[in-house]
């Protein structure tokens, strides 16, 4: 029975999913009607047939794109930022307060204004994803360079290590784990971003997919561009793992 | 040296008016970039007629209800699944599916739903935060020292009286850090659902902003948005150091 102990886990959710699945069916036939909760047999129909005319790869292509760029520029920038924070305490104590602040405002309130000042091209959409990822990434980078071990520093500078040499041989690394972990709480963050950018103003994407099914009624359609958006964020936190955690020199800082 | 360490937040504060206002004027045009000052102005006008504090007060509460029916049903789901492993499985799919998917992707999906109601607000909230505290509460169930709770045993503290005098106050600390990600997420998910559809709120304030060509109107919404969260984040972790040192996460160094 030991075996069959440490694979029960797996039954119970397959269990679950299976009467989810059915749950879902036997009150779309009875109970709800078609446009609040469609069959999950049409939904999987309209997946097939977005697939096949091409509209989900056109959509998926141009949101991850967007957040790919908007992520790398915000992490980038967030990265220096959260270093200078981090290293200089006078700069800190008085910008720190401001980012602490930003954390607050949702990139969802920023669209308008950056509609207003850059129209509604792709420039806006990734500077909103760049702007929430820029602030995750400063605030743990910072958090990270504050919580180097003083033991560390100090045996850095016992072993004679200049002030530039303490910051590459010692900081850098010792930081390097907040900065992993930051980028990837940046991928959910930027999500986030992107279809707030896309839910008010874009012609493509999977945000615009979403809204556009609302105004249509086509709910089959929603559920697919919500799922695909799911699927794709959990997709890229998944990438972000693997691609950390093989390369030899990044996984050893994947501690935290 | 200059010693700036406890004013530096006003310090801050100061240069960032300052940036701000350098900034609006080298636009030079207030309906691009308006300055502090005029965005001072707006917010006057709005307040004096009590109209601002309509709208934030929408915002607050929303946050709030949601918040408070969210919390604990979360977090009892979240304590649950962290100590029985067939509720976990049963639950993980879905707890998996909705981490991966954003509130405000559910927004026109609660719209649809409910209409343009103040439920349909509401629930969105109410997701966002029984999402949350049921992850953090069953992290913070399972990490629970092993020895503490061989202790307990031990004592003659067993099975279900264990559970509530040891495990779920040991995870009290990760409860109470999933109310703070709860909260700045909740202020998010409540814009973007005004945003979307409302009659008020500092989220219509910023679309009505957008559709009057008045930035001022956007300015103020976001500024408020940023008050609101860090305020309510400070509030609660001095609320925690103050009244309940014990759960505090600083304690953990």
């Amino acid at each position: 029975m030991i075996n069959s102990n440490s694979s029960r886990p797996y039954f119970v959710a397959a269990a679950s999913i299976v009467t989810a699945i059915f749950t879902w069916a036997m009150a779309s036939t009875y109970l709800i009607p078609e446009t609040l909760l469609p069959h999950p047999f049409d939904v999987w129909d309209q997946a097939v047939e977005m697939s096949d005319s091409g509209l989900l790869w056109i959509s998926i292509e141009a949101s991850v794109w967007r957040v790919f760029w908007g992520w790398v520029m915000g992490v980038i920038a967030g990265v220096i930022t959260g270093l200078i924070l981090g290293e200089l305490r006078g700069v800190d104590a008085v910008i720190g307060p401001i980012f602490e602040f930003l954390k607050g405002v949702a990139p969802i309130s920023l669209v308008p204004i950056m509609i207003l000042w850059f129209g509604i091209g792709e420039f806006p959409k990734l500077m909103i994803i760049a702007y929430i990822t820029w602030v995750v990434v400063t605030v743990s980078t910072a958090t990270g360079v504050r919580e180097v071990p003083n033991v560390r520093l100090r045996a850095a500078r016992c072993l004679g290590m200049s002030q530039l040499e303490v910051f590459y041989r010692v900081i850098l690394p010792s930081t390097a784990s907040y900065v992993l972990v930051g980028m990837r709480s940046g991928i959910g963050f930027a999500y986030i971003a992107l279809i707030s950018a896309e839910f008010i103003a874009v012609d493509k994407g999977l945000g615009f997919l979403i809204m556009d099914s609302r105004m249509n009624l086509q709910t089959p359609l929603m559920i697919v561009g919500i799922v695909s958006l799911g699927l794709l964020g959990s997709g890229s936190q998944l990438i972000y793992d693997v691609i950390t955690l093989q390369i030899p020199w990044l996984s050893r800082f994947r501690r935290l | 040296m200059i010693r700036i360490g406890r004013w530096g937040p006003l310090y801050g504060a100061i240069l960032f008016f300052a940036m701000w206002q350098v900034g609006a004027d080298s636009v030079g045009t207030p309906l691009l970039f308006p300055g502090p000052l005029v965005v001072w102005e707006g917010f006057w006008r709005l307040a004096e007629t009590g109209e601002y504090f309509e709208h934030a007060g929408a915002t607050l509460q929303r946050l709030i209800v949601g918040m408070a029916v969210g919390i604990p049903f979360g977090a009892t789901l979240g304590c649950a699944m962290g100590a029985s492993r067939d509720l976990n499985a049963w639950f993980d799919p879905y707890v998996r599916m909705a981490n991966s998917t954003p509130a405000i992707a559910l927004i026109p999906f609660a719209l649809l739903w409910f209409g343009v109601t103040e439920f349909a607000r509401y629930s969105l909230v109410f997701y966002t935060a029984f999402l949350v505290l049921a992850l953090s509460a069953r992290q913070g169930v399972t990490q629970v020292p092993y020895l503490r709770i061989k202790a307990a045993n031990t004592l003659g503290v067993v099975g279900i009286s264990a559970f509530f005098r040891v495990i779920v106050p040991s995870s009290f600390p990760a409860i109470l850090s999933g109310i703070r990600t709860a909260t700045g997420l909740g202020v998010m998910v409540v814009v973007a659902a005004e945003m979307l559809g409302a009659a008020n709120g500092l989220g219509f304030l910023i679309i009505l902003g957008r559709q009057n060509y008045d930035p001022t109107l956007i300015f103020i919404g976001i500024f408020s948005l940023g008050v609101i969260s860090l305020v309510l984040d400070r509030g609660f972790q001095f609320c925690i150091e103050r009244f309940m040192p014990r759960w505090s996460v600083k304690r953990r160094v």
